[in-house]
């Protein structure tokens, strides 16, 4: 006999746990739902064919960014020669002037700020802002890619 | 060994867990085609965001919660109303054998629980199908402990309202 009764009569009179483990027990006698047969094959079909469309988009992935790496390499490599003359030539500029200037008894703030506002306009140039723009995508194409080949290690070594 | 992401030991954590984890989905969505759709999503998922598990947690909650929140999901995507005022049947006219009487019981709780908002299906279905307590059905469903016994109490009266209505008189 199921004891349903119990369950609606403490839920009439406000009777609070026992209205609780009554309907639990009510819950109890019923059946539950379950799937059909072969349900955990299915699953396992399932998370197989996921695994192997993973690593298919993570192939893709790594293999975008190696490409985008090398591009980006290539770039850099092509822009260094041109860059480094006008580099070349403000470094020695800028020791030049720094040593004229504590000759002249500029303090090092003066000094500093000097350096810093010349920093700034050679980094504000477009080919030094495209360089360093494309030395972070670089290194985050890089970091990525090393992320995702340190995670599908870690899943075949297990 | 599933943790690690092996597929084998993984099979066992699904058999383990089909049961339950169906029978919720299969509550909230009310369709039994679609819940083995959404419980099989739910395991390729966890299988995914495996390496994530925190082990000092519950494996149940956290694949309770996968479930949980994918049998929501789907109810969304349905765009359908989730509840449903559906009708309760009677109870069978006294004496009848256990049998008859269980499945008429099972049959109108079924859809008394059809009727309920999704989260409070969820929340009933994990207290008192599956035995979970107010503080992991809290973990299971992203919401303080507080907001589970309104739910739970809220649902349980309304459950009763509705047999009660339906001549499931004690």
């Amino acid at each position: 006999m199921i004891e349903w009764r119990r369950w609606l009569t403490a839920e009439r009179d406000e009777r609070d746990d026992d209205a609780d483990a009554e309907l639990r027990l009510v819950f109890r006698s019923i059946p539950t739902q379950a799937p059909r047969d072969g349900f955990a094959g299915r699953v396992a079909e399932a998370v197989a064919r996921d695994s192997r469309r993973r690593a298919r988009l993570m192939r893709l992935t790594l293999f975008g960014a190696s490409a985008a790496a090398v591009i980006v390499s290539v770039v850099v490599l092509w822009q260094l020669p041109r860059l480094f003359r006008p580099m070349f030539n403000a470094g020695i500029s800028g020791l030049v002037w720094s040593l004229a200037a504590v000759d002249r008894g500029i303090d090092v703030w003066t000094l500093l700020g000097r350096m810093a506002r010349v920093s700034a306009a050679i980094i504000v140039t477009p080919q030094v802002t495209l360089l360093l723009m494309a030395l972070a995508l670089v290194a985050i194409a890089a970091l990525y890619g090393l992320n995702r080949v340190l995670e599908l290690e870690e899943r075949s070594s297990s | 060994m599933a943790l690690a992401g092996s597929q084998p030991a993984y099979q066992e954590i699904v058999r383990r867990y089909q049961r339950p984890v169906f029978n919720l989905i299969a509550r909230i969505v009310r369709d039994p085609t679609l819940a083995e759709d959404v419980a099989q999503e739910a395991f390729v998922k966890a299988f995914r965001n495996l390496g994530g598990f925190d082990t000092a947690r519950r494996f149940s909650s956290w694949i309770f919660r996968i479930a949980n929140n994918a049998a929501l999901d789907a109810v969304r995507r349905r765009h359908a109303n989730p509840v449903v005022n559906a009708n309760v049947p009677e109870p069978p006219a006294s004496p009848v054998p256990d049998q008859v009487e269980t499945a008429a019981l099972a049959s109108a709780i079924d859809q008394a629980i059809s009727a309920l908002r999704p989260e409070w299906r969820a929340a009933v279905v994990l207290r008192y199908e599956e035995g979970l307590s107010y503080e992991e059905i809290a973990e299971v469903l992203g919401i303080p402990e507080g907001t589970v016994k309104t739910f739970v109490h809220r649902a349980r009266k309304q459950l009763a309202d509705r047999l009660a209505a339906a001549g499931w008189a004690p």
